[in-house]
């Protein structure tokens, strides 16, 4: 019995020494591949990835409070739903890659997203359901577009958005629709100077 | 006899004649007498003077008391472009025989691509009142919307109808600031278009219009808060409509029928036992 014992206590042992040895391999490598660029390159300055303009709407229906994060193109927000168990919701947003060393932006992108939620009630007797049905860019079916004004880039992100809300009763015998509609549209003006040139 | 046999069937053919008949006393008669006049804007001699750039309507009673500055720049042989700024203390514009007043100091600036051959000015008695679709004439309401058949680059308009035959509205959302409008409006719409509004006046415009070949698009969005309050005030479209699914109806009422029909023949099996 007490070989077994001792046994286990060493494997335990080689178990445990072995998986810190692989956290520890992993930590350092991380920090060399993440942490290397800063400590070679000349740039003392890091670059930063933020939403410069959104513009969100929204509509809940049943249910507690939600917020809610809506992701466009890697860039989050986050909105806050009154009745978060059954909602529509629209953003259009603008974001960039601002480098703190040249003081200039490096890509500026853009666009919308769209996301809802259905709710049924206890055994059914009531329902929401939500559909999209029309989702479309605003700019000739673009929902990001960007254009030179003068010594400025305009950039603009937009869609309209439909949503088609059925709240049932009586298992859906009883309906009632309605339309919510959306037109999320932000606009952002940057001087040309301000945006780092490809040449 | 005879005579009573010639006078029950006159009595029988006239009460024939009223049942087939009747459906033309019913037909009932449009609201509306006035007519959408198509002209171009460069092909009437009213309408000529807004080529030049500047020419101001004052006082022409009709839509704007105060001033209405239009200036139209030719793009191409199909299509110019208009903005037009309208500054004034009262509004006018017509909701069946009497008018709607709008006061305040408002001005308005809109923008907007006319072409020459099927974006028409609407007119009355032979006075400018604005382009179709910055401008509905007559007022659509709820009840009439589908009466009338407007037209937009030589395509009909059309309003989406539901399930029991209702026109669908839809829950128009804009944010002005920190408010934020509900404004339950209808939408026209063909290829080209949709027309968003509420009687006169549009909400949302998105169109797109062949220019130079290319493909361009245009949006007009409202974003004046006074006209914004004014349109809210006299919105009374329904927001939702409801209605019973009678195809639901009979399919709920079977599935319960045919559950306690199977319970009735278990139960009834069960006593015999």
């Amino acid at each position: 019995m007490s070989g077994k014992r001792v046994s286990n206590e060493i494997l335990h042992n080689v178990v445990y020494i072995t998986l810190v040895s692989i956290m520890l391999v992993m930590t350092a490598s991380a920090v060399l591949v993440f942490g290397s660029p800063n400590s070679v390159s000349t740039n003392m300055y890091s670059v930063k990835k933020m939403v410069i303009a959104y513009s969100a709407y929204s509509k809940g229906y049943v249910g507690s409070p939600l917020d809610l994060e809506i992701n466009v193109k890697g860039y989050k927000v986050r909105i806050h739903i009154d009745k978060g168990g059954a909602y529509d919701a629209a953003v259009a947003l603008i974001g960039g890659v601002y480098d703190e060393g040249i003081h200039k932006w490096v890509a500026i992108t853009g666009g919308h997203s769209v996301d809802s939620k259905d709710w049924t009630g206890p055994l059914a007797w009531e329902q929401y359901h939500i559909t999209l049905i029309k989702d479309k860019g605003m700019f000739n079916g673009k929902d990001f577009i960007a254009k030179e004004e003068g010594d400025m880039y305009v950039f603009e992100a937009g869609a309209y958005v439909t949503f088609k809300v059925v709240h049932c009763t009586w298992w859906c015998i009883s309906k009632e629709i309605k339309y919510d509609n959306y037109a999320p549209h932000t606009v952002v003006y940057i001087p040309k100077d301000s945006i780092k040139q490809n040449k | 006899m005879y005579f009573r046999k010639v006078i029950m069937s006159i009595y029988i053919s006239l009460a024939l004649i009223l049942f087939f008949a009747a459906p033309m006393f019913l037909v009932p008669a449009y609201p509306y007498k006035y007519k959408l006049y198509k002209l171009s804007y460069y092909e009437s001699d009213n309408i000529k003077k807004i080529e030049y750039c500047g020419f101001i309507f004052l006082d022409n009673g009709t839509l704007i008391e105060g001033k209405a500055v239009l200036i139209v720049m030719p793009l191409n042989n199909s299509f110019a472009e208009a903005v037009l700024t309208l500054h004034g203390s009262k509004f006018l514009g017509r909701n069946g025989q009497t008018y709607i007043r709008l006061n305040g100091n408002v001005t308005l600036s809109i923008r907007f691509i006319v072409d020459k051959r099927y974006n028409y000015a609407w007119l009355d008695n032979a006075t400018f009142i604005g382009f179709f679709p910055f401008y509905i004439f007559p007022a659509l309401s709820y009840n009439n919307v589908t009466r009338y058949k407007l037209v937009y680059l030589g395509e009909t308009l059309k309003v989406d109808t539901l399930p029991n035959g209702k026109p669908a509205t839809i829950n128009d959302y804009i944010r002005l600031g920190q408010k934020l409008y509900r404004i339950v409006a209808l939408e026209l719409h063909n290829s080209y278009a949709d027309i968003e509004f509420v009687y006169h006046y549009p909400v949302r415009v998105n169109a797109r219009l062949p220019i130079d070949g290319v493909w361009g698009s245009f949006q007009f969005s409202l974003c004046d808060r006074k006209l914004l309050d004014y349109i809210v005030s006299i919105d009374d479209y329904p927001s939702s409509v409801t209605y019973i699914d009678w195809r639901r109806l009979v399919l709920i009422v079977f599935v319960f029928a045919g559950a306690a029909y199977i319970a009735y023949t278990v139960i009834l099996a069960r006593r015999r036992r």
